[in-house]
């Protein structure tokens, strides 16, 4: 069965920078951990405004949480989608 | 075991009063709360857990039009409120990581928190500089 809900791999706040300067999720909060991984492409931010993002690094300090690190890609995932089918690199 | 934020603090003037404070959406109790808790989760301030959401201030170099096209150009939504604004109700603004990025600190992590935090803010617009609609 499909479902129309989007579904965030990892959510985060765009606006929001961590320690490298770009924004950060905590990796409890991925709807599969083990998809995240350095160089993972992900959908991050929001049900609302999703976006693309390449897992830039996963970090931790002492005891303290798995952060993840993200490289927001620029546009609509959408657009990629868009440029995929056109392509035919995506059939569906 | 949290990271202080100080070290991600940046050295310059505090920002004027009337310098403009962009937060971009959704703009809900709901959120602000949840990235309250991120940021708690991993940063602490002053020794303490850090309750904080971020925002993005117009300040030199960042007109707001600069903040929605390149910093906010993923958010459909976005409202405005002043420095002196979220002073006058009590949040410090730290100036953290790059410009013109600030963390609004608050009280508590609470939906009420939340709630007064945004009655700060005006009225919810739209982000001309969106990169698509959908």
């Amino acid at each position: 069965m499909t479902s129309n809900t989007i579904e965030i791999d990892i959510p985060c706040d765009p606006q929001q920078l961590g320690e490298l300067d770009m924004p950060f999720a905590m990796l409890s909060e991925a709807r599969d951990p083990s998809r995240i991984a350095v160089g993972a492409i992900v959908i991050t931010a929001d049900e609302d405004d999703p976006v693309f993002a390449r897992v830039h690094a996963i970090t931790s300090h002492g005891t303290g949480p798995q952060v993840v690190h993200l490289e927001l890609l620029p546009g609509d995932p959408l657009d990629y989608a868009e440029a995929l089918r056109r392509s035919h690199l995506l059939r569906t | 075991m949290t990271q202080p934020i100080e070290p991600l603090i940046r050295d310059e003037p505090t920002p004027a009063d009337a310098i403009i404070v962009v937060r971009g959406g959704p703009l809900t109790a709901q959120k602000i709360v949840v990235h309250a808790v991120r940021q708690r989760s991993v940063f602490s301030y002053r020794g303490e857990p850090m309750i904080a959401i971020s925002v993005d201030l117009a300040i030199d170099g960042w007109p707001v039009e600069r903040i929605l096209r390149e910093r906010l150009w993923s958010r459909s939504t976005y409202a405005t409120s002043t420095v002196v604004a979220l002073r006058s109700a009590g949040h410090e603004l730290v100036a953290t990581a790059m410009a013109p990025h600030f963390s609004v600190v608050l009280s508590e992590a609470s939906e009420a928190a939340a709630v007064a935090l945004l009655g700060q803010f005006g009225p919810t617009l739209v982000n001309e500089f969106k990169r698509r609609r959908r």
